[in-house]
């Protein structure tokens, strides 16, 4: 009896700490959409705090933010489909920063949704930007790089985006 | 007591395997992360270079599948493009994992399903194509010009052309320079195409089928003849892009044979993209 009922609780909420030391309470059956925290759960082991020293405290917010969203039994498929849209509507270091995260935590729909979004973002940048975005610096010499822009120069036709964010 | 004790031993060894866990998955993530560095690595980055808060702060440590699962999502343009960024990107791009992955995504994607449009010239000798998005809201606003491969030799003028087929975002096109029928094989999204050898026995109702092959990873051409009043077998010829060349895989019934091809104008469904001729041209 008392096992059962200690189990119980157990079951209800689970302690997450973000790589700043910051604890979240969150209830198991919103954390339980990360596959990580699921396994951790089903395996008997997530009855003291789990600590994510990949997800800083900024992160973390945002990913319980995803959780309880679409953990919600109250909100509709459109009501859902908006949050997500203003979800992404960040920084696209930030995106990147969650995408990590959902990876970790083994989310999908979150890492889809990001990776969507950093799609959209860079679909239409020039290289140069892109290299910005990613903190890359090309290592080809300039008439390596003119000749694979000469390989395909329609591909660098039309008007693209100059900016970082 | 005792039942307490028992439990608070479950615990601690629960902890212990948890602990386990997350330290076995860190270790793999952070061997994976680092692995997988190289997706940012070109050169380090110079300090005297003047950068912005968004790259001074941002240190990429993607596993491949990340990378994979955002890049299969730009069209074939934009990857043409970022082929530009790096020696590592430009490698990866072009890697036939990836663009096995990117052609898997494009199938699963409603709005990569595009609409073909071809319209034959008769007076001017020659053949306009299109292709136009599926998706109604999009449907008129969305119609882009391609370049047909035909419009690369303008002094050959064709007589007539047939779009035979689609898979997998290519497109077998016969065309007759006179009385003589070419056939190529077109990817509208990179605009690559090649000539095909002719089969050996070959009328003006002949009509082909293309496929890909997952066992021999290849592409296949079946022609078929329409019956003849004289035969009831007629040869059918198999093409493996491979092998480059036609062979004859005997005499079978003919019956009547619904033919696919049309005479202009016709439209034809196909998947926006495939990188997959470029490895086809190379062979």
């Amino acid at each position: 009896m008392a096992e059962a009922a200690s189990s119980t609780i157990e079951k209800n909420n689970l302690t997450l700490k973000s790589s700043y030391g910051d604890e979240f309470v969150l209830e198991e059956s919103i954390a339980i959409q990360s596959v990580t925290i699921k396994n951790m759960v089903e395996d008997g082991c997530s009855s003291s705090v789990i600590p994510l020293s990949k997800v800083d405290t900024g992160t973390l917010i945002k990913v319980i933010e995803y959780m309880k969203m679409h953990s919600s039994t109250s909100s509709n498929e459109e009501e859902i489909q908006n949050f997500d849209k203003e979800f992404v509507r960040i920084s696209i270091k930030t995106i990147l920063n969650i995408l990590e995260a959902a990876n970790f935590l083994d989310i999908r729909s979150l890492l889809d949704l990001c990776a969507e979004a950093v799609a959209n973002r860079i679909k239409n940048k020039t290289p140069e930007v892109v290299r910005k975005i990613f903190n890359i610096t090309s290592d080809f010499t300039p008439e390596e790089e003119a000749e694979i822009r000469n390989e395909t120069p329609w591909a660098f036709e039309g008007d693209l985006d100059h900016s970082l964010d | 007591m005792a039942e307490g004790q028992h439990n608070k031993k479950k615990k601690s060894v629960a902890n212990t395997i948890k602990d386990n866990q997350i330290n076995s998955k860190r270790q793999k993530f952070n061997e994976k992360s680092v692995l997988l560095h190289s997706i940012c690595k070109g050169s380090v980055l110079d300090n005297n270079i003047e950068q912005t808060d968004v790259d001074q702060a941002l240190e990429i440590h993607f596993e491949e599948e990340i990378f994979v699962n955002i890049l299969s999502r730009l069209p074939v343009q934009s990857l043409f493009q970022l082929k530009c960024v790096s020696k590592f990107w430009k490698t990866f791009i072009s890697d036939p994992y990836f663009k096995m992955k990117h052609l898997s995504h494009a199938k699963n994607d409603p709005n990569s399903q595009k609409l073909l449009v071809s319209q034959l010239l008769f007076d001017k000798r020659g053949m306009h194509t299109f292709c136009c998005s599926l998706s109604s809201s999009q449907l008129v606003k969305d119609v882009q010009k391609l370049d047909c491969p035909l419009n690369f030799k303008p002094s050959l003028k064709p007589f007539c052309c047939r779009v035979y087929c689609c898979c997998n975002g290519l497109i077998l096109l016969g065309v007759y320079f006179e009385f003589v029928q070419h056939f190529y094989l077109w990817n509208p999204s990179t605009r690559e195409s090649i000539v095909l050898p002719c089969p050996e026995y070959l009328n003006r109702f002949s009509t082909f089928g293309l496929g890909y092959d997952v066992t021999s990873d290849d592409y296949k051409i079946l022609k078929i003849d329409p019956i003849e009043l004289d035969k009831d077998k007629v040869p059918y010829e198999v093409l493996e892009l491979k092998s480059g060349s036609w062979r004859n895989i005997g005499y079978h019934p003919t019956g009547k044979i619904l033919m696919t091809a049309h005479w202009a104008p016709i439209c034809i469904l196909w998947h926006l993209y495939t990188e997959h001729s470029i490895g086809l041209v190379g062979k």
